[in-house]
């Protein structure tokens, strides 16, 4: 059994863990409440974006653009992917990272011929690792969200597919669902599917045709820009709030498992202290009566 | 005078939601003025100057990016990538991030960064246009 010393150790060592753990605990949820009300602010105009998307594209059903995906009957595409995966810079968020590592090399074993762009230090760390070249990767961006941000990643991924060297754009980000449950998805950016923004027919019917100013074709050209980089940046947001989210649990789980050993060795602790008097004291005694059983001699 | 209902947002919060007199917004064919009952339309925003005028207020401007408008039944919808009160822009930002641009226009490296540098570019000055006109 270790002696009373050895555990008084372990119990600070395991008492200053926690202060660490609690700390980042009331960090990630500071966090978590500001990037929340971040989320809940862009969410209106990204859904009216897509919506809207949704309902010119509805009106005008032939129009050809090169964001569609070809008809049916096309050459499907096989091309090289461009794959933008979304991390974190710190480790210490429970599965969070590795759920989207996780699904990124999912989609590299599908198809070999993805390039990578990476944000966060994290992925970033993990893909130089095991060697997986990595086409480009952004730092410090997912800490600090901005529409700057999602801009410039916006621009270079589109750059790479007017220029024709990516075929399709995925992301893959977390979204958080509810409070409890987050979950890393791949999403296919570009190009759109035709059926994916015809199906969903809860939006207002078209009672009367619109006139587009100057046409169809430049108005889809000119918000396609903005809708991307809007999605990036709810992307972005999106996936901050998980990682938080994410830290927080772990860093609760830390916290409460911390709370547990600091029970069973602070009565560990006793017990062996308690074990330790009874020796003396069984020793004194014992002492004391062969002292007296001399003395009577 | 009649007035429509407008909702502009831009990609970080709402901007205005509510009724309007007049609004004029900077579009690929130029600027483009809507008034109350404007046929139903959609035109692409482009970087510039947006005028609006309140029930009751003086015209006001803001500096919008790229993005679109709807006209729909009276409802007036516009997307843009931002939007921003003249009292909202900082000046010396706006000159900052301007002179930034010109310089990385003209270190001329690839074309990518040499566009990005031009939208950067028009984002600033017009933020300062917008700045100016306000302290007139």
């Amino acid at each position: 059994m270790a002696g009373t010393k050895e555990i008084k150790n372990r119990i600070e060592s395991v008492k200053d863990t926690k202060k660490i753990t609690n700390a980042m605990y009331l960090i990630a949820s500071t966090k978590l409440r500001k990037a929340k009300s971040g989320l809940e602010r862009t969410r209106p105009y990204f859904e009216a974006l897509q919506g809207e998307i949704k309902r010119i594209f509805r009106t005008a059903g032939d129009v050809d653009s090169r964001y569609f995906y070809p008809p049916e009957g096309a050459p499907p595409l096989n091309g090289t992917y461009g794959c933008l995966v979304i991390t974190a810079d710190k480790g210490l968020a429970g599965a969070y990272n590795q759920n989207v590592i996780k699904e990124a090399q999912r989609m590299l074993k599908e198809h070999p011929d993805t390039k990578l762009f990476v944000v966060g230090e994290y992925g970033r760390h993990f893909f130089a690792q095991h060697n997986i070249p990595i086409e480009r990767s952004f730092l410090y961006t997912a800490q600090n969200p901005t529409m700057d941000r999602a801009r410039e990643i916006c621009a270079i991924l589109l750059d790479g597919f007017d220029r024709g060297e990516l075929e399709k754009i995925f992301v893959i980000y977390t979204d958080m669902e509810n409070s409890l449950t987050s979950s890393a998805h791949s999403t296919r950016l570009l190009p759109f599917h035709r059926a994916h923004f015809v199906t969903t027919t809860v939006e207002k019917a078209v009672t009367e045709p619109f006139e587009f100013v100057p046409s169809i074709e430049a108005v889809l050209d000119n918000i396609m820009e903005s809708y991307i980089s809007g999605f990036i940046y709810s992307a972005l947001i999106d996936s901050f709030c998980s990682e938080q989210n994410a830290r927080m649990t772990a860093m609760d789980a830390a916290n409460r498992n911390a709370e547990k050993l600091l029970g069973e060795l602070s009565l560990q602790y006793n017990r062996v202290r308690q074990a330790a008097i009874t020796q003396e004291i069984t020793e004194v005694s014992a002492g004391a009566k062969a002292q007296r059983q001399k003395n009577s001699r | 005078m009649n007035t429509f209902q407008v909702h502009i947002f831009h990609a970080n919060s709402p901007f205005y939601e509510g009724e309007c007199e007049s609004l004029i917004l900077p579009t690929t064919e130029g600027d483009y003025g809507i008034l109350a009952n404007h046929s139903n339309m959609i035109a692409a925003v482009v970087p510039g100057t947006m005028t609006y005028r309140l029930p009751g207020q003086p015209e006001q401007l803001a500096a919008v990016s790229a993005g679109l408008v709807k006209v729909e039944n009276n409802d007036v919808l516009v997307l843009v990538d931002s939007a921003e009160r003249p009292e909202e822009i900082d000046a010396n930002r706006a000159e900052r991030a301007a002179a930034e641009a010109k310089e990385a226009i003209l270190q001329r490296k690839t074309v990518q960064e040499y566009k990005l540098a031009q939208a950067n570019l028009a984002r600033a000055i017009n933020r300062l246009r917008v700045k100016r006109s306000f302290h007139q």
